[in-house]
């Protein structure tokens, strides 16, 4: 049986937990927005940092500017998923660094990219955010011509665009 | 009979022997479930706030939840969790923290049949981020989480007991 006290004693539980984790949340190097972007027709669907550790990265959401860039441009394309989905498909021309190895791999990409490149992040598709923290770390090295592909390779294989396997790359 | 039988071996406190032996039975239930629960919570909100990012792309992919909300849930639950587990098992508003708990545990299982039902894989993000999908992954969550329930109720009961003497 609930007794009138226990009520009023869940409404406290609650307010005490409101006050701790938004304080918690504002002062976390990890701590999240307070409304994040969770429509996938607007690019990378993801929490976002709060005010506080905001990175902006630019967001391309038109699959064939990619696809221009990729052909024509001298930008460097950097499949951030794991290297067994890479193997797969990805990309052409696209360089394969995890975002879990990201501090492994840090020497061995500095010797790839300079912060003068212009940077096409990309992962699995529109609902992975690993291109978006992996960008977000480029940025914050000093990186400045930094965009994730929003749809990632889930979009560009939809369009029907090329797709290289591993052992294929010119 | 039986209560022929308690009188004949009343102590001089009313408590009998088997009595004694049944209430610290019921006291060692009652610690072992505020442990387990409480603990459980404690454990299955720390991921959760260290990486709300992770944690509000998990609660994207259960598809119920509004959009504005999910940022605000992410930062807010598992906090609930923390404070509830600590309640249950420190004993400070352990009834409230029980009930909210209870709550808690209900609001998973509607959520997983929710998705069983209808066909839609998710990753639950209970205790680490990141857990395989699946329907036979989704069925056991949902049979642990009937059982804490069930284990929930019943120390709701125990505390009831307790209260009315």
């Amino acid at each position: 049986m609930i007794f009138k006290r226990d009520i009023p004693g869940c409404f406290f539980i609650l307010i005490i937990c409101l006050m701790l984790s938004l304080g918690v949340n504002a002062l976390s190097p990890n701590g999240i927005a307070l409304r994040g972007q969770w429509n996938p027709d607007q690019g990378v669907v993801m929490a976002g940092a709060n005010k506080a550790h905001a990175v902006d990265v630019m967001q391309i959401n038109n699959p064939f500017k990619v696809k221009r860039l990729v052909e024509s441009g001298p930008a460097v394309v950097v499949d951030v998923r794991r290297p067994d989905m890479y193997e797969l498909g990805h990309i052409p021309g696209a360089l394969n660094f995890p975002l879990d190895d990201f501090e492994e791999d840090e020497k061995a990409l500095l010797s790839k990219i300079t912060p003068e490149d212009e940077i096409i992040v990309y992962c699995a598709s529109v609902t992975c955010h690993d291109s978006h923290t992996f960008a977000t770390r480029l940025v914050e090295m000093g990186f400045t011509h930094v965009a994730v592909y929003a749809g990632g390779f889930a979009e560009w294989e939809a369009m029907g665009f090329d797709v290289a396997v591993q052992g294929a790359d010119p | 009979m039986s209560n022929l039988f308690r009188s004949k071996f009343k102590f001089k406190n009313g408590v009998g022997p088997a009595s004694m032996d049944f209430r610290r039975q019921t006291r060692l239930i009652e610690w072992a479930l505020r442990l387990f629960l409480g603990g459980t919570f404690i454990f299955s909100s720390w991921h959760k706030i260290v990486s709300p990012d992770q944690f509000a792309t998990i609660l994207y992919g259960y598809a119920v939840f509004p959009h504005p909300s999910i940022n605000i849930l992410a930062i807010v639950v598992p906090f609930v969790e923390l404070v509830c587990g600590i309640s249950l098992i420190t004993g400070l508003l352990k009834r409230s923290g029980l009930l909210l708990i209870n709550a808690m545990l209900a609001g998973f299982i509607f959520l997983i049949s929710f998705n069983l039902i209808r066909g839609h894989e998710f990753d639950c993000g209970c205790f680490s981020l990141g857990e395989t999908k699946g329907t036979w992954t989704s069925i056991w969550l949902l049979v642990r989480d009937l059982v804490m329930l069930g284990a929930g109720i019943y120390l709701f009961r125990l505390f009831d007991k307790k209260d009315r003497g």
